[in-house]
């Protein structure tokens, strides 16, 4: 007697869990939460930044056992934190290569201390662009059907053949589950594997949007951002850029918000030159720049 | 008396729509769960039941900041561009020479003063508001 659809279904998920299962770790996370790892390949995991306490190392349950790893890398922004375990022996999810679609059953897996556990749920929606932090901008979130659960975040969001379509995580949604998708996730896993942190291009200026009026406008609409603070020293020190200057241009992105020029300040401008295009009063003036990168001081 | 009852969470929602009955509310069962709801839902509609803890979301503050309101202090800001910057506590304690401790107590401050929950949410909101460096 061959299978009803339910059942094969059934399977493909229960499948589905089982394939994602070895790949999922356990961590004591922040306030002793449960906060699951997923193994990206034999020595590297991810957790969620929000619920990982520690800075250095942490201790790491897997299925056949417990490890030592040490935080390669982490930013809130995304709410992603890489983590290496030297000679780790872990067992790597497979990413899904195919876009996820709206309206696709997925399982959102995870670890607590009484084992696997996987959520059925649908992809309800997808949205982005977001620029979740300065320099990074996340190209798509994935909504579902899922309420997160103990060990939702860190945790793989996983389609009917036991892909990783995503990284589960509470934290960036005031606390409504979604998931970034596996492309996101390599992008913010490359930056944190070769620097340390999510890389982003710097000027060194504080602005404020403000609007400009009929006579001070340059054929260049309505709006600008208006510097209010030049860090010495830095990119816009250098190119000459002074407090009160209204910010119209930034090569061919048009600033009309501090989001704006986060969004244009992204990892692969760093130590390019950019064209600043200035109000001066009523005078248009064009300042060069080279984009540094922010860095702080970390031991 | 006509009411809508919002909860996202299904077994509170059917509990809540249980009592409103028996207060003898006629409880309109066609709205959304979510707290998204349309003029259209509110359409001769006398209340909304709202599960408490949905009631902190619907909340202006808990929505990702729209105002400030209270300026920062220049330490607590000293503190929001770090964590802009990815990083932790501990770090943001390396480079400022404070306690990781009197960091936390910041960073609370910071999420309080712009009504956010996260650090994510913080960062998010700081960058729209031209509260970091860029």
């Amino acid at each position: 007697m061959s299978d009803s659809l339910a059942q094969q279904l059934s399977n493909d998920l229960a499948s589905a869990a089982t394939r994602t299962a070895p790949s999922l770790l356990l961590l004591r996370g922040r306030r002793g939460r449960a906060a699951t790892g997923t193994a990206l390949d034999a020595q590297s995991f991810l957790v969620s930044d929000h619920l990982l306490d520690a800075d250095d190392e942490v201790r790491a349950r897997t299925a056949d056992g417990e490890i030592t790893a040490r935080v390669v890398g982490r930013d809130a922004g995304t709410d992603l934190a890489l983590l290496h375990a030297e000679g780790g022996r872990l067992t790597p999810v497979t990413l899904a290569t195919d876009v996820v679609r709206v309206g696709e059953i997925v399982l959102a897996a995870g670890r607590t201390w009484t084992g696997l556990v996987a959520h059925p749920g649908f992809v309800t929606h997808l949205s982005g662009p977001h620029q979740v932090s300065p320099g990074f901008r996340l190209e798509q979130a994935i909504h579902t059907s899922l309420d997160p659960f103990s060990g939702f975040s860190g945790g793989a969001l996983v389609n009917a053949r036991g892909e990783v379509v995503g990284i589960s995580t509470s934290a960036l949604d005031r606390g409504r589950g979604l998931a970034i998708p596996a492309r996101d996730v390599t992008r913010v896993v490359d930056s944190l594997r070769r620097h340390g942190r999510l890389r982003r291009g710097y000027l060194g200026i504080s602005s404020l949007p403000v609007a400009l009026p009929e006579r001070q406008r340059q054929g260049s609409g309505e709006r600008g951002l208006l510097v209010t603070s030049i860090a010495p020293g830095s990119p816009a020190d250098t190119a000459q850029l002074l407090v009160g200057d209204v910010i119209l241009a930034i090569d061919d992105t048009t600033a009309l918000r501090p989001d704006d020029l986060a969004g244009y300040l992204s990892a692969d401008r760093v130590g390019q030159r950019a064209s600043l295009r200035v109000l001066r009063g009523t005078n248009p003036v064009q300042l060069d720049v080279t984009i540094g990168e922010r860095t702080s001081d970390v031991r | 008396m006509n009411v809508v009852v919002v909860a996202r969470d299904h077994a509170r929602r059917q509990a809540l729509i249980q009592r409103a009955e028996e207060a003898g509310w006629t409880v309109r069962a066609d709205v959304p769960t979510e707290a998204a709801l349309s003029p259209e839902d509110l359409d001769g509609v006398a209340a909304i039941v709202i599960d408490a803890r949905d009631a902190t979301a619907l909340s202006p503050r808990a929505h990702d900041g729209d105002d400030l309101i209270e300026p920062l202090t220049s330490r607590e800001h000293d503190v929001l561009e770090q964590m802009a910057a990815g990083l932790s506590n501990r770090q943001i304690a390396d480079v400022l020479g404070i306690s990781e401790h009197t960091v936390k107590f910041h960073v609370s401050a910071v999420l309080g003063k712009l009504g956010v929950a996260s650090r994510s949410a913080a960062i998010r909101h700081a960058m729209r508001q031209g509260l970091v460096t860029l």
